[in-house]
């Protein structure tokens, strides 16, 4: 039996390890200087002539990188506070509406409840390139494109939350709500009392995932903003070469940080959301 | 069944799902805030970091940045200049003369060396002078002495033919018969005296054709003046030396020095481009410039090939040479006291001047690889907003003077162009314009 668990133990390390490679790759990139990545990556960037290599631990690290980039590059900071602002009014906004529209739509019953919830799955489902047109004729007849609130507007109503957050709040036994209704909460007390403390393990999972999804946000920030000054970190460095490849690894992990710590902030929420779609009443 | 008691019932049920693991807050919240708190607080000190390194690397940004001083294109008068480039040659060259063959002590002056009337030029040896004094002297009176014995042989022979003479004619009133006869025989001595009078008379002729005493006279009054000042060679005008033909030791020939005759003025050569010969025509009235001082309304007295007695920028100088290939040479006569010899100088021949749309500084003119361009500084939208980044554009110019320039190529004339800058400015670069 042990020696199974040890088995098994071996094989959850190499597939973790093989998983995490790519995060390993940005790391060592981001302590290489310019002149071992063009010997390790200049093919990629030759017109194909030639192979690319890599190593784990580079041979002469450098902080070079990181200087450059926190010291010398103002740009950076630019569309790292483009990306919190971003992140910080979306996540916001979709607490705000998605938590009530999620619990509407799990605790109540009303007229043309499942159609509607059917279209919220069907928008949820349709790839962005899809909505993309109709995206920007609405935005630009409320005259908001090439402004944050193009980007922000649209993720406050987004789908995805409400329907992770419905899933948590349809968990809730109804005994509970009713005995609640019982002693005399009014819906609203149900709903602040009951609902969310009950709730929260699905509303962190959302809060988190749509942090991790704005904050890699890429696809929306190319169509609807075109000045540069706008651009969020997923839009940093849009061209990379050679020179400025120990730049763009440096960024990457910097990126990487603060949705790292964003995870493990919440990671136990998420364990728990996970663990409640195991329960059955 | 109560209200209460169902309720009580529900809860119980409630305690033995796993579902009652969520609600018990106790437990999970320890795990929670450990982790949670950790990656809270950390979040915090990176936007922290964050925020710091914003503000660091924009103040480095700062220093980084050329502060630039900017012109716009404005029209301009740009005067038409035609010049040239020349210098100040002699004018009229006099020779100062001396007797051949004298030694030579001392030469005083150089070539170039302004010398003034009376000033010692060159230093005879004076024993030598007085050598050929000497000899001059006893040459002379060699000349004389065979000259006055001719004459007075001939003055002898003349005076005895005479008086032979006069005794015949007073013996002949006496004469008898036989002295008749022998008149005959003093007839034939009285052509022979005439012979030798003949002869004599020749021989005088001869010895004066023949006598150098008139040379002799010449070079001792030419060698006199040199042995009264005591073998000093003195200037007899004022001038700048331009040609030496003895040296020190030497001897003399015909000529000692040439000296440029200050009091005659001299002459200003230019150098023009073929190509602007349009431009210079005999008489025309041009100026020039020597010294920073003007001399205006000078008179073009010839334009010719040149033939490289100027020198030219990276030409040699050579007597007789090919000159400057496609230049000319535009001479005037400068007035008297107008710059020295050798003197560098501009001559402008014509000085209209045309109004242009498009003038921008000279100061902002640049060159690579012979052709012109400037730098403006253009506004661009980049991630930090809207900034100025110097552009590179290339112009053609028309026409400059000393201040401005007109050109082409100028598309806008909102165009700011960059005219000088606290550091080093290139195509790409981001700047800020002073206030």
């Amino acid at each position: 039996m042990e020696v199974k668990k040890k088995i098994i133990f071996l094989m959850l390390l190499v597939m973790a390890l093989f998983i995490c490679f790519p995060i390993l790759f940005l790391i060592a990139g981001s302590f290489m200087d310019t002149k071992e990545l063009t010997q390790h990556l200049g093919a990629v960037f030759k017109e194909g002539k030639g192979f690319a290599s890599w190593i784990i631990l580079p041979k002469y690290p450098t902080l070079r990188s990181y200087v450059e980039i926190l010291l010398d590059t103002p740009e950076f900071f630019v569309v790292f506070w483009n990306s919190v602002k971003i992140v910080l009014f979306s996540i916001v906004g979709q607490l705000l509406v998605g938590v009530p529209a999620a619990w509407g739509f799990a605790r109540y019953k009303f007229p043309y409840k499942k159609i509607l919830f059917m279209i919220y799955i069907i928008v949820m489902l349709m790839p962005f390139q899809v909505t993309m047109i109709s995206n920007y004729v609405v935005l630009d007849k409320l005259n908001i494109l090439d402004t944050h609130l193009s980007i922000i507007l649209p993720s406050i109503f987004s789908t995805f939350a409400v329907f992770i957050m419905y899933r948590f709040f349809k968990n809730i036994p109804e005994s509970i709500i009713e005995s609640a209704r019982i002693d005399g909460a009014s819906e609203k007390q149900i709903f602040f009392k009951i609902g969310i403390p009950l709730g929260m393990p699905g509303i962190m999972s959302s809060v988190i995932l749509s942090f991790l999804e704005y904050w890699n946000l890429i696809e929306q920030p190319l169509i609807f903003l075109k000045s540069k000054n706008l651009w969020p970190l997923s839009m940093y460095l849009p061209n990379v070469n050679i020179e400025n490849a120990g730049v763009a690894f440096g960024a990457s992990a910097i990126t990487l940080i603060s949705a790292i710590i964003v995870f493990f902030a919440g990671q136990s929420y998420l364990e728990q959301g996970i663990a409640s779609t195991a329960v059955k009443e | 069944m109560n209200i209460k008691d169902k309720f009580k019932d529900i809860k119980d049920k409630l305690k033995n799902i796993k579902f009652n693991k969520i609600l018990n807050y106790e437990i999970s919240k320890k795990e929670k805030t450990s982790l949670q708190e950790k990656a809270i607080k950390g979040l915090g000190v990176f936007l922290f970091i964050m925020l710091l390194c914003t503000m660091l690397s924009r103040a480095a940004n700062t220093l980084t940045i050329p502060v630039v001083s900017v012109s716009d294109v404005n029209s301009k008068a740009i005067s038409d200049e035609v010049s040239a480039q020349g210098m100040v040659v002699k004018n009229r060259e006099k020779k100062i003369k001396v007797i051949e063959d004298l030694k030579v002590n001392n030469v005083n002056v150089n070539i170039g060396s302004n010398i003034k009337k009376g000033q010692v030029l060159v230093e005879l040896d004076l024993d030598d002078i007085k050598e050929k004094v000497d000899k001059l002297n006893k040459d002379i009176e060699k000349e004389e002495r065979i000259i006055n014995r001719a004459q007075e042989d001939y003055n002898r022979a003349v005076e005895e033919k005479n008086n032979n003479q006069e005794q015949q004619n007073s013996d002949s009133k006496n004469k008898s018969d036989q002295e008749k006869s022998t008149e005959g025989k003093s007839t034939e001595e009285t052509s022979g005296a005439d012979e030798q009078i003949l002869q004599l008379k020749r021989a005088l002729e001869d010895a004066k054709d023949n006598s150098k005493l008139d040379e002799y006279n010449k070079k001792l009054s030419k060698l006199k003046p040199y042995l009264d000042s005591n073998g000093k060679v003195k200037s007899d005008l004022e001038g700048i030396v331009t040609s030496i033909f003895v040296e020190n030791g030497g001897v003399t020939k015909d000529a000692l020095l040439a000296v440029a005759d200050k009091e005659k003025g001299y002459k200003f050569i230019a150098q023009l481009e073929s190509d602007k010969s349009k431009s210079a025509k005999q008489d025309q009235k041009v100026k020039v410039l020597i010294d920073d001082k003007t001399i205006k309304d000078l008179t073009i007295e010839s334009v010719a090939e040149s033939t490289g007695a100027v020198q030219g920028k990276g030409q040699t100088e050579g007597i007789g040479g090919t000159g400057n290939k496609g230049m000319l040479d535009v001479t005037v006569n400068l007035p008297v006291n107008a710059g020295k010899i050798n003197d560098a100088g501009k001559m402008i021949l014509s000085d209209n001047s045309q109004s242009y749309s498009s003038c921008v500084p000279i100061s902002s003119l640049r060159q690579e690889d012979n052709k012109y361009y400037v730098l403006i500084a253009d506004e661009e939208k980049t991630v930090l907003g809207k900034e100025l980044v110097a552009k590179k554009l290339k112009v053609k110019i028309i026409k400059k003077d000393s201040s401005f320039a007109a050109i082409e190529g100028m598309s806008s004339k909102d165009t700011k162009i960059i005219i000088d800058s606290n550091k080093k400015v290139e195509d790409g670069d981001k700047v800020r314009v002073e206030e």
